[in-house]
């Protein structure tokens, strides 16, 4: 059970740097046309930091539930 | 006609459909084209629709909404009021009915009922029926004018006491253009006391009165009428003017009134001169300064000085009442500056030294300014040109004005040691940079920028002629780290013209064709930067 958790949120965090970084690429590539390019301090931790919060709000706001 | 709902959107239409089922259109009518009516909600607004045949030209409603968005629910229900009933009224008032002749015709009995009716509902319209019942006599005496100036005020407030914004101004205009020419002729007829006690009348309305901008409204208010204020003790006769120190005096510690008790203060400060006055005047800043404390109290002590000081007291009495508060810093500076307008630039100076050894090295550079001045002034060359260190020392916003001061003191060779002494002695970097530059230390100038791209730019035309290489090498750095990081199109633009900039230097072209070329290769996805490049045609 607690395996299974670990591994969806590790699925849950690869998703949510995967999505940011594509739309980032997106963004610069088509949008503003400035270039993506991979910056370690950003585009990993602000989507890891991002994900992280997410997933607490949601792990408070279901054991609420629960009870 | 093109349909009035399009300038509405669904949900404003719903509320305006709401008002107008609900009856909430009060006093609607129409005339030469212009639909004026009120509407009843959280408050009464005022609409006003102006209309070409059936087009609307222009619409206008005083409620906040209106004033940040356009188009409002109470237009809408204005508009609904018009389509089903408004035209038809419009049609038969121009034909049949006829407001005159209505009223005309009406019995005295059904007008009378017909009013107690209304006025229970709208006490607004009941103050403004008040207001145009009552006789005015412009020749009455104060006390009708305090009436009418309640009936004003009155008339501007919603059943519960409230004036919104724009029925405040309304107020504010009435009472200006209603008692500024009274107020005059008042004083014209040498009637200051009555014009006084009725300015301050007005004063307390405005200040009583419940709005949302009243800072803002009464001070504009108040500032209206201060021309007059401040005329009254002017033209006023000896008798009429020991009457209103009286006045004044008791207004000043009136603390209900915060503004008039302000306006009271200055008046007697500024227009009470006369000798008479003065032992009066300092008893009642005595008492002023007692009950006062922190910056208030260091205000008043410094306007008692001013009047001291003006009305020729004598100096050696004022000097001992500086002294009795000689911890305020802002009294040991009043007497400063009293000195030098007495030319005794020695005490002037005993008292800044005697502030700049309380606060110790941190003295403001204002200080040390003053000194120097003062210093000059009695060719006391030695603190004066330590003084000018000082100034230079502590790199202020003059600094370099000081440095060419002092040094226009010393011979050229004198000027190589206080230089290099100087020199040891400043930290900033930018302030050294700037030495540098005065003295033509070009090696100096040049070590010190290094590695700093904006201090190289600053002094790039004399870097340029003697370390063209470094220069370049100082651009090429800066744009080879920059261009590590993505950035917007703005920023790529620049860095095309520094390379413009780069390729008018010597062997700027080679080291420019490296950089593109590199770029190129690398960059080759940041689109933005390849097009602002082609854009300066540097690709």
């Amino acid at each position: 059970m607690m395996a299974k958790k670990i591994l969806w949120f590790v699925f849950y965090m690869v998703l949510c740097v995967g999505l940011y970084n594509l739309f980032d690429f997106l963004w610069k590539t088509f949008i503003t046309k400035s270039g993506y390019q991979f910056i370690f301090a950003s585009n990993l931790f602000i989507p890891l930091t991002t994900g992280i919060v997410v997933w607490l709000v949601m792990f408070v706001f279901q054991n609420k539930k629960k009870k | 006609m093109s349909d009035w709902r399009d300038y509405f959107n669904d949900k404003i239409l719903q509320r305006g459909h709401d008002y107008y089922r609900c009856g909430n259109v009060i006093r609607y009518s129409y005339k030469n084209g212009v639909i004026h009516a009120v509407v009843s909600g959280s408050d009464d607004y005022d609409v006003e629709i102006h209309m070409y045949g059936d087009e609307i030209r222009e619409m206008d409603c005083d409620c906040p909404y209106a004033y940040d968005w356009g188009n409002c629910k109470h237009m809408a229900a204005v508009l609904y009021e018009w389509e089903n009933d408004g035209k038809k009224e419009t049609q038969t008032a121009s034909s049949e009915y006829n407001i005159e002749t209505i009223v005309s015709q009406a019995d005295e009995t059904t007008v009378k009922t017909f009013l107690k009716e209304l006025f229970k509902n709208d006490y607004s319209l009941f103050m403004k029926f008040v207001k145009s019942t009552m006789p005015i006599n412009k020749n009455s005496g104060e006390r009708d004018y305090r009436k009418e100036i309640d009936l004003i005020v009155e008339s501007h407030m919603d059943r519960y006491g409230y004036v919104n914004y724009g029925n405040m101004d309304k107020m504010i205009d009435e009472l200006i253009d209603g008692y500024e020419p009274i107020i005059e002729s008042l004083i014209d007829n040498e009637k200051y006391i009555e014009a006084f006690d009725l300015m301050c009348y007005m004063f307390e309305k405005a200040e009583d009165v419940d709005c949302d901008e009243e800072d803002y409204q009464v001070d504009g208010f108040f500032n209206m009428l201060q021309d007059l204020w401040y005329e009254i003790p002017q033209k006023a006769d000896e008798q009429s003017k020991d009457i209103l120190f009286g006045k004044l005096k008791t207004l000043s510690s009136d603390s209900r009134y915060r503004r008039k008790q302000e306006y009271a203060h200055d008046l007697l400060c500024y227009a009470f001169d006369e000798e008479r006055y003065f032992s009066r005047l300092m008893d009642y800043f005595d008492e002023k300064i007692k009950n006062a404390n922190g910056y208030t109290k260091e205000h008043l002590i410094e306007t008692k000085l001013d009047i001291m000081y003006h009305s020729g007291y004598d100096f050696y009495k004022i000097e001992e009442y500086c002294h009795q508060n000689w911890e305020v810093k802002e009294i040991r500076e009043w007497l400063a500056k009293a000195y030098i307008k007495e030319e005794e630039y020695d005490k002037a100076i005993a008292v800044y030294e005697e502030t700049a050894k309380q606060r110790g090295r941190w003295l403001e550079e204002k200080h040390h300014k003053l000194l120097a001045d003062l210093y000059k002034k009695i060719g006391d060359d030695t603190k004066y040109r330590a003084t000018l260190r000082k100034l230079i020392e502590s790199g202020g916003y003059d600094m370099m004005n000081y440095y060419r001061k002092l040094k226009a003191l010393y011979s050229i060779e004198e000027w190589k040691v206080i230089c290099t002494d100087i020199l040891k002695n400043i930290h900033s970097g930018y302030k050294k940079a700037d030495i540098y530059f005065e003295e033509k230390m070009y090696d100096e100038l040049m070590k010190i920028t290094e590695g700093n791209f904006s201090m190289i730019t600053q002094y790039e035309k004399v870097l340029i002629k003697h370390y063209p290489e470094k220069v370049l090498k100082a651009y090429e750095n800066f744009l080879i780290q920059q261009s590590e990081n993505t950035a917007d199109r703005d920023t790529y633009h620049y860095w095309g013209e520094l390379l413009q900039k780069m390729k008018t230097m010597e062997n700027g072209e080679t080291v420019v064709k490296a950089i593109l070329d590199d770029w190129k290769v690398k960059y080759k996805n940041r689109r933005a930067m390849m097009d602002e490049l082609k854009k300066l045609k540097l690709l």
